[in-house]
Parts: C-alpha cells; sequence; structure tokens
C-alpha cells in the first residue's frame, strides 16, 4: 500500500495521540490542516506547548522524522496491517462525518472491499442469553446472505455470535468487519481469538489504536463510536439496563444511524435494555430478519413469519413422553430438575427421551443441564 | 543368662518375625540395644526401666544387652517395649523362660507399667499366623482387630504385672473371643441417599458409577450439594466382605488410625483430604513409607472436592494408581507396595466464580477465565473419570418437600445386584467391573443392539467423540444395562450414558 502525505501527517497523529482521537481533533482545530501543525512541530513553534502537554510535544516532534515513519510502516507491512487514513479511498465512507473520526484505522484482512458494501452493526450484551445468542447468530446469517456486511465489536457474547452468524453465510464474499477495543496485532484474551482469525481471512478486523496495544477498559466507549459511525444502522440483540451496549445504541442515535432493537421477555434482565428503547421510541423493534431487511430496502415482503419461530408438537408429530417434554421445555428453559419434578418421570426414562429429542434437533443443552427449544 | 522372646516387624503390609534377644553377664552395670534400633526402640531403654521398676519388679543391675534379630533389618516403633520388658524378667529368672518363649508378644509401655496399643497389629497377625506363631500376647487396645484372625490365640494384656502373670501362670486371662462374625449387615452411615433432596439426575449418576465402579466427577454451582453427594455414595455401595474388611483393616492398622475405633473397618472407607495435600499424603511416603489417602480409600471412595484446586502434579500422580489398583512407594530406607483400589468421586465448580449455568446468580467469568480454570485438570485425567454430572442448585419447594426420596437401601441391593452380574462376568479376566474393561473385554462382552449402534453412531458425528470417549460411552451404558438386567446394550441404555457426557461435547466451552 502507498501512503501519501497526508496519509503520513494522519498516521504521525495517530501515533503521538496513541489513538486519541478527540484530544488530536482539539489540538488540529488550532491549525488549518494537518500538514500545516506539522510545519509548526518542525519549526519548534512554541506555541503548540500551550495547547498540549510536554509529553505530547514530544512525541510530536519525533514522529515529525521521516525517519521515524518509514520505520513504522514497513513495521506495519510486515506485520500485515494497513493503515486506513480519511485520505484514503477505503476508509469507511460514513466514518468522516461523525464527530470525531479517527484518523487512522489500522486494519488486517481485506479492507480493499469496505466501500462496496453496506456495513450494518449488530451489537449485544457480553452475557447475554441463549436467545441473545440465537438471535445474532441468525441475524448475522442472514443479513450477510443478503449481502450486508455486519460490522461488530467482537466482544463474546452477541458481537461474536453475530460475527460467526455472518461467517457461516458462505455465499457472502466479505461477510463481516469487527472493531476493536485493543490494537489488532495484540492477541485477544476473551475466548474469541480463533473468531478473529477467521474474520482477518474473510473480512477484517479494524482498530484506531495502534497495532500492538493491549485492551483497556476505557477504549471499548471509544471504539463503539466506530462501530456506530461506520455502519448504516444499529442492531441491538441484548442489552442489560446500564451497559455498554446501551452506549453504543446512544452513540448511533447522536450520529444519526437508525437504531434496531430486538424485543424480549419483560422479565429478563438481559432485555431491559432492548425494551427500553423501543419504549422510548429511540429504536425501532425487529421481529425478524425480513423485517429488517425490508427497513433497508432489500428485498423480502413484510409480516412474514420469522425463522426462528418454533414449531408446535403436533406439527412435529412427536409422540407419547417426547411430546410432554417438548410441550414442557417450549413453555420456557428448564433444568433437569425442574423437569424431573414436573413430569414425575424416573430419571432414567427422562434420560432417553431428552437424548432423542437432543438428537433430533429439537431441544438444545445448556450449562447447567438447562434444556431449551434449539 | 539368655531370653529369646519372638515379636514382629513390618515393612509396608508385610511382616517378618524378629526375635528379641536378651542376654544378663556379669561386668558393669549397663543397658545396651542393638540390631538396627531406630530413635523410639532406643527410647525403649527407659520405658522398659521404669515399667519393670515400677511394677515392683527388680530390675538387674548386671551388663545387659538386647538384640533385635534379624540384626541388618531397621526395627521402627514401640512395638518391643513388652517383649524386651518380659525378656529382661526371663534373662534374670522372674519368669520361666520355656514359658516366656512359646508366645508372640507386642506391646508398648507406660513408666507405669500398664501397656498401651500399636499400629499395624492387624498385618502382623495375619503374617504371624501363616508363619505359625499364632499364641500371641497383645495390648487389650488391639485385641479386637487381632481376633479377627480365626487361627490366632489373642491374650489381651492391660499391664506388664499382669502379662507376668499370666506367663508364670498365676493369672488366667481368657482369649479374646473371634469377631469374625461381628460384620454389620446394616452398616451406620451419616448421610443417606434419602436425605438429599431434587438432585435426580445427580442420584441416579451416583448410582451408576457405584455399580460399575466407574470415576464421577460432579460439577455444580456452590450449594447444589456435590460434597453431600459425594459423602452418601459409601452408603449405596454393597457391605464389605470378610477379606474385603480385613484388606481395608490392615492398611488402616498401618497408617494408625484404626486405635480407639475397636477393630475392624466395617464400612467403606471415605477419605475427603484437603486440595492443599501433597503428594505423598495422597499417594504415600515418608520415610517410612506409610500409605496414603489413596490407599486409605481402598475398597472406598476417595473425594476430592475442590478438583481444579490441587496442585496439577498430585492429580496427575493419581492417574497410575487409578489404572493399576496399587501404589509402589519406594523410599531409601524403606519399600512398599500397597493395594490402592478406590472409586474416585470428585467435584468441582463450573468455573472461578461458580455460578457458570446458575440460573439464579450471574456469571462473572469471561469464557478464557472458564477455560483456563477447566484446563487445570488434563486431558488424560479426565480421560480416566468415565461419569460426568452437573448438578445445579436446588430450589426451594424441592428442599422444603415432605417427600422423601429412595433410601440407601433400596439402591444398594440395586448396586449389588448389578456388581453381581459383573463378578460373574469377569471371573475369568482377572477384573471385577465394567470401569476396568480394556478394549478386549468390550469386544467381548459388549453386544450392542441395532438402535443402540444406530445412536452411537449418530453420537460420533453430532458430538465428535474421540476414541477414548467412545470407550468411556460403551462401558457406562454397559453398567446401566447390567442395572436394568439387560443382556446386550439397548439403544436406552446408550441415550442415557449420554447425558453423562458433560465435559466431552463442544457446548461447555462454547460460549
Amino acid at each position: 500500500m502507498k501512503y501519501q502525505k497526508a496519509d503520513r501527517d494522519y498516521i504521525r497523529l495517530s501515533i503521538a495521540f496513541e489513538g486519541r482521537a478527540k484530544q488530536a481533533n482539539e489540538l488540529l482545530r488550532n491549525f488549518d490542516s494537518i500538514s500545516e501543525l506539522f510545519e509548526a512541530v518542525k519549526s519548534f513553534d512554541s506555541n503548540i506547548l500551550t495547547m498540549v502537554k510536554r509529553e505530547q510535544t514530544e512525541k510530536l516532534c519525533l514522529t515529525a522524522s521521516d525517519a521515524y515513519i518509514d520505520d513504522f510502516i514497513s513495521e506495519l507491512e510486515k506485520n500485515g496491517v494497513s493503515a486506513l487514513t480519511p485520505n484514503s479511498e477505503v476508509y469507511p465512507a460514513e466514518l468522516k462525518h461523525i464527530a470525531d473520526p479517527p484518523f487512522v484505522l489500522y486494519a488486517r484482512g481485506k479492507c480493499a472491499r469496505l466501500q462496496a458494501e453496506t456495513p450494518f452493526a449488530i451489537i449485544g450484551a457480553r452475557r447475554c442469553s441463549d436467545y441473545g445468542k440465537k438471535v445474532s447468530a441468525h441475524m448475522g446469517c442472514e443479513l450477510a446472505k443478503n449481502g450486508i456486511t455486519i460490522v461488530s465489536g467482537l466482544a463474546y457474547g452477541c458481537d461474536s455470535l453475530a460475527a460467526q452468524g455472518a461467517l457461516s453465510a458462505a455465499e457472502q464474499k466479505y461477510p463481516t468487519a469487527a472493531i476493536l477495543g485493543q490494537g489488532v496485532c495484540t492477541a485477544k484474551t476473551d475466548g474469541t481469538a480463533d473468531i478473529m482469525e477467521a474474520i482477518i481471512e474473510n473480512g477484517c478486523v479494524m482498530s484506531e489504536f495502534l497495532p500492538f496495544t493491549h485492551a483497556a477498559m476505557h477504549f471499548f466507549p471509544m471504539r463503539n463510536r466506530i462501530i456506530s459511525g461506520m455502519s448504516c444502522g444499529v442492531l441491538v440483540v441484548e442489552a442489560g439496563e446500564k451497559s455498554g451496549t446501551m452506549i453504543t445504541a446512544n452513540c448511533a442515535l447522536e450520529q444519526g444511524r437508525t437504531v434496531y432493537a430486538v424485543p424480549g421477555r419483560i422479565t429478563d434482565r438481559m432485555s431491559f435494555g432492548t425494551n427500553e428503547l423501543i419504549r422510548k421510541g429511540m429504536a425501532e423493534p425487529v421481529f425478524s430478519a425480513d423485517d429488517l431487511l425490508l427497513h433497508l430496502g432489500i428485498g423480502a415482503e413484510c409480516g412474514r413469519k420469522s425463522k426462528l419461530r418454533s414449531r408446535g408438537s403436533s406439527e412435529l408429530k412427536l409422540t407419547g413422553n417426547q411430546k410432554i417434554l417438548f410441550d414442557l421445555i417450549e413453555l420456557g428453559e428448564k433444568n433437569f430438575d425442574e423437569i424431573c419434578e414436573l413430569t414425575q418421570l424416573p430419571v432414567e426414562v427422562l434420560n432417553l427421551h431428552l437424548t432423542e429429542l437432543e438428537f433430533s434437533g429439537l431441544i438444545k443443552q445448556l450449562p447447567g443441564r438447562i434444556y431449551t427449544l434449539s | 543368662m539368655l531370653a529369646r522372646i519372638t515379636s514382629y516387624g513390618l515393612t509396608g503390609l508385610l511382616g517378618y518375625p524378629v526375635t528379641v534377644e536378651t542376654d544378663i553377664s556379669f561386668g558393669f552395670a549397663g543397658y545396651e540395644t542393638v540390631g538396627l534400633p531406630d530413635n523410639a526402640v532406643k527410647e525403649s531403654k527407659e520405658r522398659v526401666r521404669s515399667a519393670i521398676c515400677n511394677s515392683g519388679f527388680p530390675f538387674p543391675n548386671v551388663r545387659l544387652v538386647v538384640n533385635l534379630a534379624p540384626a541388618d533389618v531397621r526395627k521402627e516403633g514401640t512395638v518391643y517395649d513388652l517383649p524386651i520388658a518380659i525378656g529382661i524378667l526371663a534373662a534374670s529368672g522372674d519368669i520361666d523362660r520355656t514359658a516366656a518363649e512359646k508366645w508372640l508378644i507386642i506391646g508398648e509401655l507406660a513408666l507405669d507399667g500398664s501397656v498401651r496399643g500399636v499400629n499395624g497389629v492387624l498385618p502382623m497377625v495375619i503374617d504371624a499366623c501363616s508363619r505359625g506363631y499364632n499364641h500371641i500376647i497383645l495390648p487389650k487396645e488391639n485385641a479386637e482387630e487381632a481376633a479377627f484372625i480365626r487361627d490366632a490365640v489373642v491374650i489381651p494384656v492391660t499391664s506388664l504385672t499382669e502379662a507376668v502373670l499370666f506367663l508364670r501362670g498365676m493369672k488366667i486371662i481368657n482369649p479374646q473371643p473371634c469377631s469374625q462374625t461381628n460384620i454389620d449387615d446394616n452398616p451406620n452411615f451419616d448421610s443417606d441417599f434419602s436425605l438429599i433432596k431434587g438432585q435426580q439426575a445427580a442420584k441416579r449418576a451416583a448410582e451408576v458409577a457405584a455399580a460399575g465402579n466407574h470415576n464421577i466427577l460432579l460439577i455444580g454451582t456452590p450449594g447444589s450439594g456435590k460434597t453431600m453427594l459425594a459423602r452418601s455414595i459409601p452408603s449405596i455401595l454393597p457391605t464389605l466382605s470378610n477379606e474385603e474388611a480385613l484388606e481395608i483393616t490392615k492398611i488402616h492398622s498401618v497408617a494408625g488410625i484404626l486405635r480407639g475405633r475397636g477393630g475392624i473397618v466395617r464400612e467403606r472407607p471415605f477419605r475427603a483430604p484437603h486440595h492443599s495435600a501433597s503428594i505423598p499424603a495422597l499417594v504415600g511416603g515418608g520415610t517410612k513409607a506409610l500409605p496414603g489417602e489413596i490407599s486409605l480409600a481402598h475398597y472406598g471412595v476417595l473425594f476430592l472436592d475442590e478438583f481444579p484446586e490441587f496442585q496439577k502434579s498430585v492429580l496427575e500422580a493419581l492417574r497410575q494408581p487409578l489404572e493399576d489398583g496399587f501404589v509402589s512407594i519406594t523410599r531409601a530406607a524403606a519399600k512398599a507396595e500397597y493395594p490402592a483400589d478406590f472409586m474416585l468421586v470428585a467435584a468441582m465448580n463450573p468455573c472461578p466464580c461458580g455460578n457458570f449455568g446458575s440460573r439464579i446468580n450471574p456469571c462473572r467469568c469471561n469464557p478464557s477465565q472458564i477455560e483456563r480454570y477447566r484446563n487445570r485438570i488434563s486431558g488424560p485425567m479426565l480421560d480416566r473419570i468415565d461419569i460426568h454430572v452437573e448438578m445445579t442448585e436446588v430450589a426451594y419447594e424441592e428442599l422444603a418437600s415432605k417427600q422423601a426420596g429412595e433410601s440407601s437401601t433400596a439402591i444398594r441391593e440395586r448396586v449389588s445386584g448389578a456388581r453381581c452380574i459383573q463378578r460373574e462376568r469377569f471371573k475369568n479376566d482377572g477384573i471385577m467391573f465394567n470401569a476396568q474393561m480394556s478394549s478386549k473385554h468390550i469386544k467381548k462382552y459388549c453386544a450392542l443392539e441395532p438402535d443402540a449402534e444406530k445412536l452411537i453412531r449418530l453420537s460420533f458425528d453430532r458430538l465428535r467423540l474421540s476414541a477414548r470417549a467412545y470407550d468411556r460411552l460403551i462401558k457406562v451404558s454397559k453398567t446401566i444395562a447390567d442395572l436394568a438386567g439387560e443382556e446386550k446394550i439397548t439403544g436406552a441404555c446408550v441415550a442415557e450414558a449420554l447425558q453423562y457426557r458433560s465435559l466431552d461435547s463442544k457446548y461447555w466451552s462454547k460460549l
């Protein structure tokens, strides 16, 4: 990748501020353009000292040297990282219009295709319920099948499942992009490392932080603005009352993006956030993937039944004990002891029928021996 | 004058006769003990002198030499106090020598002349009887334990005076009656399955595990009753046979945990070492090569609570005994082989915070933390545990329900039945339980019904089972079939066995 002078200036700024776009922007406002800023730096303009802290000034001076930037760029190339700046063609177009857009997005994967697609964000809680997992994966897959690029934060839970769902849509060539709250060359430590590898293979992983930055708590709200900023809409699958997901949703609204929310049961803690968004009219409720596609103006008719809707036991032609068990689990997930208590069937009989139902793909077992419809 | 008294020594569970030779000769007054005595034996000098004096016998004021033969084996412990005292009195003519030399004598002396109990009496007596030394004088404290051997004539004594009077023929002490018939048919257990509310799945899993002697891993949230279930498992194991009771007692006797519990061990042992235990504590060791927890749990249950908190090296050290059923301990000063045929019951939380899978308390761990926690248990170790069962907290309704569960006695009967079938089946194979089957035995004995085969094939694709997991599945299925009295493994058996595979399937790690 060829970097022009403007690109190199943006990279300089990104190194000096370690990705903190807001502070960098404040400094930049004092100058007509970014090149002017570095002119001032090179001429040791003492005015800069009044604008930023001393360490920052030192860093700016350091990055102003061409040799330093050349080194940095060759290091990037060695690690397969490309730097996207607002000046480059592949920089997400929508992102340029938000407040404090990132100066540089460090990307791994096939970032060259980024411009050609319709990006759409799917976000949700880390500790999501099984319902959240199911919906995330389903939505990710269905949207990707219709040519939409899924943008997510690649946290475990809803985010990574949406990404996985998108990756499973085999026909789509560029199914997903992930925005990280850490450097793109730092290993993920929360159990999503293999998904990240798969995304680099088929999509792209991006971050505004320098490639070898480690994750930190305060980075996540910062990357949230990019997730919503580069997407044409945001789907909130599950969110607690006060959560990072809600921050992203608010961010999206401020940026003028349409927010969609998956309604949940009023008793579910992880649906408080989404239901609240719908109640306040801040988000459009989504009842199926087709629903969403229609909103996005891509095919499908409204009101079609969701493919996620479960079929009843009579539709499935179940008999005897299997029907009893299926009907029971259909009413809500139950653990083994509850099933035992409610049906009063002997344990060996229950074990038999539950395995049968599990193998026929109708129910599945969750940690804690909880059974739910699959 | 010379007196030769027979006593006994032990290495591991094997004994050897020790001749205590006492010689009195003229010369400067003195007392020497030779024949590789350890400190406890050397110190016997003072105990013996005081005991003799305080019992009112004259202590010979001459040159005394006590030799413990064979002289090249290290002698340990306090069993030689009484034989040395008797030897001194016999050598000085206070007791008839020929009368004293007929008996095998063991016992520790107190300074006032009373006799205290010692460790390892049962294996000594068993060994001594097999070598023809069946007239034994020993501490009253150990009498019940020793009298378990039919051939032995056991004279219990409480003091040196009593022993002397007996040997002089001035007091009649009746031999301890044989206690072999004393094994209780209904031993008392502190815990019973009927006291466990709810947890039907776990109870059934425990039953299957007990029937086939499978090792079992209980995974559950804090307070879900893992410990209580584990404690109740001995109550559903079949009652001990005489031979089994004897073998357990031998080990417990050597370890010195028998005293004050009245003779023979009648209940299956339940050992629950803390997770800070070291390798020697668990496997056995020390300078004397004493048995560890796994040998003390022989024919019983070894319960390892907080399984992942054990040191990795300690858990790995368990692998070989789990396979072999015995353990050889070698130390510079001692070598010993102890049986260690136990049922391993391990318990662990599903994640560091303990609440993963709970619907009441949300889990606070992230996936990599959980994975790291689970990885503390190695694959080879997991491979030796046939049954994994998950337990969740019990709802209040179940706790409060008056309805009593099935009692341990009823379950025990089924378990005994299944074990009977297995004993019959494996009588020519040198194994006893389904859990011990090798691939050869599986091929020979585990015929599958067509529906079972279909289910296994299906599970292979769905759960991506390994070859080892396959063996495990078949073994557990076979035990379930035995419990049901089925000749062949049916689909229902396999279906149930598939429910005990939590850690095999991918779903546990997928979040």
